[in-house]
């Protein structure tokens, strides 16, 4: 044993004072140490002090010797303490070197001087860099793993310090994933590009996946039932498949289903090991498997489906059997049998094993007792009105309920009326009511009836604790934004949840203006004079500010570097932002020519106050081919035959394919090929859009040209040929402007009405159209709307100045308003008056004109083509009515024409989501009313807006008048909707049942006859409708 | 093959970066880091003109070797160091660090006055400040280790038995002295035996924070040469 000195030295002090001599250490411990000298020769040597010559010696100059010329030496002297003009100082020498080390931009610093003069002193720092994980790449991989999938398996992170240890892991963890691929013969290689400029490092593994292994041998131990073939099948795992993650893992799955669907809860199923045999490039798998019993459950004493047992039971889900989960399950039926009424049910259970072990029966024995119903929860106390807390507020949180239209028996059981005590006292101390006290009784046979309960809340408030005074301290630095507005307040109440969202919200405020280090702490203490009065006390501690050097883009291949510069919200000079570089993160997925964003700061461990900003962008895939299929339900339904004026209840399907380029010229410019095949429409699109239009974030131009062969009136089969020009101009966050040329052709076709219109309505129309879209929308939700205001002005004209061969200008207003309503009701749970109002007018002018239906047309005269004229019936129109479907008709066939001006006001009340059993509180109810109608022109309409009858039905029933039948009236629906929410809005039934609808006459060639016949017909009352989204 | 290349390469990639051209005299630079703090060129000359103070050697007669051996000793220090970073950190006593410089000064015949012991500091590049800096510091890793281990170094009566009948006592007789009972050393023996153990397990106890840590040592420290600057 050698002396290790200094540690003797450390540890005499105590041996000293034992009177003991020092122990000792030995010295051969020191294995990362400082080598050994060669040939272990021991030589006199001195120390050296060349500080010493310069020391106190005028600094003339201080330089960075070998860091890019591209950086700002400035940024680094900043931080020094050695500064021109003053004398050198060893202190001041050692702490720059650690200073400069502290930054972690170099892994090495050494200071030489030299003298300048005869009394100054030149200082060199010379360095050698570290580097940062810059890209991450992918070369070679297969399918699977993805490449970002092997990305995230290399666990290099964006802007961490580059080490060859951290690369050779993820090195490592690659094969390692390619191997859980069935990639046992891949190689995977590494390159490393070193920026000097940047720090940073480009690593690109480069992968030689090699040939899949396959499945070898499946070999099964333990009690499994199955045969090893059997075995094979279920998990599919056959001798010479390939072996994928996706097999492995849904090996067991499967296996474990398998059991589960013979009873055998307790199965347990593991891939014990996995065998690589680099010969036959196979993997054997060996499989342990216990069958366990057949576990039988059952009920007896009171009928419950095998479904409500499995959701009730916890044995199903943990595949396990034991008392804890057969309790648990006892506790969930009896609170099954609690919400239906069985208030004073009793469940016990009991287990039984066969002797072989090879079954175990599980019988819960129900008492349900007689069914209660629950008519009254009374909430009583000196609950605080004054406080925000009134009483409806507090039982729109409670679940237990009493009877009522939707739940027969009222929802009550000891579980939910202990969380609903729970939650009214977290509700109460969210408004600081600290010392609450909350007391419930349930009262059986309530007023002397037999099974009748109620429920009474009794709730003591306490007095409410107030914030006394609010003081911040810590908040020196002056910032560009304004001190957020917090939870808590002086005056109002004090309670602790409002002081941690004041927390989230001041760090937040100082993360995203340059301050990661910023702590906050907060106290409150009772004024000595009123214990129910805080004074709150936040202490910030703001920590050093950072913020941004330069911003480093990477990943681009085919995106000009501009597009991704515009939308850097991160700016040299400017704070640290957390949050510029989340939204600057979303702005460029936003372009949609991104599959992934990423953003970080380089180097987030350094002790610098400038940091270098990393964006490293993966690029989509260019092309992207979109195919789908789908088909619409409803009455009214176009049928193609020229016989049913009203069409028919029926189901078009509708396919899709679309072809996209993204990315287009380097841009975010995108062009679309759109296609769609169905019975309704056929339809081919060609589309170009150019957001920022002139580098302008406002403006986005739009190129069209399509071919449409629509069949969406039951009239005419609209063949249209269209181009158009549109720039659309964001005004405000709910303003924007459309600004449109369209160029038409439109032919009326398999026209389905009288033959003195049929010359003027199937010729071919040209249109030319400057038109515009006015939109402003101000609601809370365009899929749900609760509150708010929409409105949009359509407008244009045709005319033979822009190539049109009708002359005729249109507007179409629509205004929406949406009101929630309910006192005291949460979010979801108000009511929502919403109604919409539609207003439609087209004139003709110059050689066009409108024509009542069965007039004829002046000699000479133009009419607006048919698919230009206003039609409305629907779902997202007038609900009396089947799919475009109101308004005049032609006096022959009976189909309507559209008309020149419409009207539509739509009523609808939006009742709140019911709790249901199964279905939560998914579903909900509307009452709508849907008055309007299409008019011939406006003249028409303006007259019969307070005409609630049609004129005259008599007329449309008899052949000879059938020319003056007159539809100029309001028509007027009725109906009610049923709506289930989903992700991407709600799913809508509509029963619309038209309280006038329209007399209309109609030829039909009837069976057997080679003659049409005059048939009178009457539009149904009764329309149903199936759709997504709310109709306005 | 292909380790022997990636030793190459490692081997041109550590001279490529290591600081070997500058402008004047190297005044300071790193030699060596330790989870991330720096032990410097002057921090390893003061450690060993403390070392050679301390033990009253000539800084002449310092070898390769105890240069090596006290840089060694400056990154065992500083691992321990990182262990005292924390609300439980231990503080000797100033009375501690008075007395431990006292017993220094004692070793020093001629340095029983003020201006003596004052030049004698100097001529070690040491001030009385740093001096007791240094002592703290030494008595706060001692606390430190003692803190850490002894709970782990329980000596039975066995051993100091052991201790005292094949240890002590043969040395007694070599010695010519008189026997002393058992029961009047056994304290002593104990707390040799401990402090004993405590060095065993210190040594454990720094291979594991060694083996945890990242160490980094300037290569060209390999060289003699470079040792003798």
């Amino acid at each position: 044993m050698r002396v290790r000195e200094g540690l003797v030295h450390a540890v005499m002090m105590s041996a000293l004072t034992s009177g003991f001599a020092a122990y000792a250490l030995p010295n051969s411990h020191a294995g990362a140490g400082v080598p050994p000298a060669a040939g272990g020769a021991e030589q006199n040597m001195g120390t050296t002090d060349t500080v010493a010559r310069y020391e106190n010696l005028k600094i003339k100059e201080i330089r960075f010797t070998n860091i890019p010329e591209t950086w700002d030496q400035t940024n680094l002297l900043q931080l020094l303490p050695l500064k021109p003009g003053e004398p050198l100082d060893r202190e001041n020498i050692r702490k720059s070197i650690r200073i400069l080390f502290a930054t972690k931009r170099f892994a090495d610093i050494q200071i030489a001087a030299a003298r300048a003069g005869n009394d100054g002193v030149s200082i060199s720092i010379e360095t050698v860099s570290n580097y940062f994980i810059g890209e991450v790449r992918v070369e070679g991989e297969p399918n699977r793993p993805t490449s970002s999938q092997i990305v995230n398996a290399s666990k290099l992170q964006l802007g961490e310090l580059y080490t060859q240890e951290k690369v050779d892991t993820g090195l490592k963890n690659i094969k390692q994933l390619m191997d859980e691929n069935g990639y046992y013969r891949s190689s995977v290689k590494v390159k490393e590009t070193k920026q000097e400029d940047s720090q940073q490092v480009i690593v690109v593994f480069s992968i030689r996946p090699g040939e899949q292994a396959h499945v070898g041998q499946v070999n099964v131990v333990g009690s499994r039932v199955f045969t090893r073939d059997e075995i094979e099948d279920i998990t599919k795992m056959h001798s010479g498949d390939p072996v994928t993650v996706q097999r492995v893992s849904g090996a067991l799955d499967r296996l474990r289903k398998k059991y589960q669907k013979q009873n055998r809860w307790l199965a347990q199923a593991a891939m014990s090991r996995r065998i690589y045999v680099p010969k036959t490039n196979a993997v054997d798998f060996d499989f342990k498997i216990d069958a366990g019993p057949i576990v039988t459950i059952t009920v007896e004493g009171f009928r419950i489906s095998r479904s409500v047992l499995k959701q009730n039971v916890p044995v199903y889900e943990e595949n396990a059997l034991d008392d804890d989960l057969l309790n648990e399950g006892r506790r969930n039926l009896l609170n099954y049998l609690q919400a239906r009424g069985y208030f004073e049910a009793k469940v016990s259970f009991t287990k039984h094993s066969d002797a072989s072990g090879g079954e175990v029966r599980v019988i819960y024995d129900i008492d349900a007792g007689p069914v209660h119903k629950l008519v009254k929860v009374e909430i009583t106390g000196n609950m605080s009105h004054d406080k925000g807390l009134p009483e409806e507020m507090l039982r729109s949180h409670m679940q237990t309920v009493p009877a009522g239209r939707l739940v027969s028996h009222g929802r009550y059981s000891q579980e939910l009326l202990y969380d609903d005590v729970k939650t009214l006292e977290t509700l109460y101390r969210a408004n600081g009511f600290e010392q609450v006290k909350i007391e419930s009784k349930v009262a059986d046979d309530y007023e002397g009836k037999k099974n009748i309960l109620a429920v009474f809340v009794n709730i003591d408030v306490g007095p409410q604790t107030i914030v006394g005074a609010l003081h911040i301290v810590g908040n020196d630095a002056k910032l560009e934004e304004p001190f957020p507005v917090l939870n808590t307040e002086t005056g109002q109440a004090f309670a602790d949840s409002k002081i941690a969202d004041d927390r989230e919200i001041i760090l937040n405020y100082y993360f995203n203006q340059g301050f990661p280090n910023a702590t906050f702490e907060a106290s409150a203490n009772p004024i000595s004079d009123d214990p129910h009065r805080m004074d709150v006390t936040f202490t910030i501690s703001e920590g050093e500010r950072l913020f941004v050097d330069r911003i480093f883009v990477s990943g681009l291949h085919f995106t000009r570097p501009f597009i991704v510069q515009r939308e850097l919200l991160m700016k040299q000079g400017n704070a640290l932002s957390q949050n510029d570089m989340l939204k600057t993160e979303q702005q460029l997925y936003d372009l949609g020519i991104f599959s992934q964003v990423e953003t970080a700061v380089q180097n987030p461990d350094g002790n610098e106050p400038k940091k270098n900003v990393l964006v490293d962008v993966r690029e989509a895939k260019r092309y992207t081919l979109t195919y789908g299929g789908g088909f619409e339900f409803q009455t009214g339904q176009p049928s193609g035959s020229t016989t049913q004026p009203l069409g028919d209840a029926g189901v078009s399907p509708l396919v899709s394919l679309q072809v996209t380029r993204l990315n287009f010229r380097g841009r975010d410019h995108t062009i679309t090929f759109d296609s769609r095949v169905g019975r309704l429409q056929q339809r081919g699109l060609i589309g170009y859009q150019a957001p920022r239009w002139f580098n302008n974030p406002n403006w986005k131009l739009s190129v069209t040209a399509f071919y449409d062969n629509t069949l969406d009136v039951t009239t005419f089969t609209s063949q249209r040929l269209e181009g158009s020009v549109q720039a659309e101009q964001t005004i405000s966050k709910a303003t924007t402007m459309d600004y449109r040329f369209t160029y038409r052709l439109v032919k009326a076709s398999r026209v389905a009405i009288s033959t003195n219109l049929i010359p003027l309505l199937s010729l071919p129309v040209r249109v030319g159209e400057p038109d515009f879209t006015y939109v402003h929308d101000k609601r809370d939700s365009a899929f749900e709307s609760t509150k708010g205001n929409f409105t949009t002005v359509d407008g244009g004209v045709a005319a033979s100045y822009f190539g049109s061969e009708a002359d005729f200008s249109r507007i179409l207003v629509q205004n929406s308003t949406y009101h929630a309503f309910g006192k005291n009701r949460v979010g979801a749970r108000r009511f929502v008056l919403a109604r919409s109002t539609t207003v439609g007018l087209e004139d003709p002018f110059s050689n066009t004109v409108n024509v009542a239906p069965g007039q004829n047309a002046p000699t000479g005269a133009t009419l607006i083509p048919l698919a230009e004229r206003f039609f409305s019936g629907g779902g997202n129109s007038h609900r009396g009515f089947g799919l475009n479907q109101a308004g005049p008709r032609d006096p022959q066939t009976g189909f309507p024409l559209g008309g020149s001006a419409l009207f539509l006001n739509n009523i609808e009340l939006r009742l709140p989501p019911m709790n249901l059993p199964y279905l939560q509180d998914n579903v909900s109810l509307a009452i709508f009313d849907d008055a309007g109608n299409v008019f011939t022109d406006g003249n028409n309409m303006v007259h019969s807006l307070i005409r609630w009858r049609q004129k005259n039905p008599q007329l449309c029933g008899q052949q000879a008048t059938a020319t003056q039948c007159d539809y100029n009236y309001i028509s007027d629906a009725i109906g009610l909707g049923i709506r289930y929410k989903t992700p991407v809005g709600p799913v809508r039934f509509d029963f619309g049942y038209n309280l006038n609808p329209p007399a209309f006459p109609s030829f039909e060639v009837l069976s057997g006859s080679k003659t049409s016949t005059f048939v009178p017909q009457h539009a149904p009352h009764f329309n149903v409708y199936f759709s997504i989204g709310q109709s306005f | 093959m292909n380790s022997r290349i990636s030793i190459a390469l490692l081997a041109v990639a550590l001279t490529t970066s290591t600081l070997v051209a500058h402008a004047g005299e190297v005044v300071d630079r790193i030699v060596a880091t330790v989870n991330g703090q720096v032990i410097l060129q002057s921090d390893w000359e003061d450690a060993i003109r403390y070392e050679a103070f301390i033990a009253k050697r000539s800084l002449d007669t310092r070898s390769a070797t105890d240069r090596k051996a006290a840089l060694d000793r400056l990154i065992d220090q500083e691992l321990l160091r990182e262990q005292m970073r924390g609300p439980d950190s231990l503080q000797p006593a100033e009375q501690q660090a008075e007395s431990q410089i006292e017993e220094i000064r004692k070793h020093y015949d001629d340095a029983q006055n003020d201006p003596k012991w004052k030049a004698l500091l100097a001529a070690h590049h040491l001030t009385e400040d740093e001096l007791r800096r240094r002592v703290t510091l030494q008595l706060e890793l001692s606390l430190l280790v003692d803190a850490h281990l002894r709970p782990s170094a329980s000596i039975n009566s066995k051993s100091i038995e052991s201790y005292y009948q094949q240890e002590l006592l043969p040395q007694l007789h070599q010695s010519g002295a008189k026997d002393v009972p058992l029961a009047e050393v056994s304290p002593k023996i104990k707390e040799l035996l401990t402090q004993q153990k405590i060095t065993e397990l210190l040594v454990t106890w720094l291979e594991n924070l060694r083996a945890g840590s990242e160490i980094h040592v300037e290569p060209y420290l390999s060289s003699n040469d470079n040792l003798n600057e």
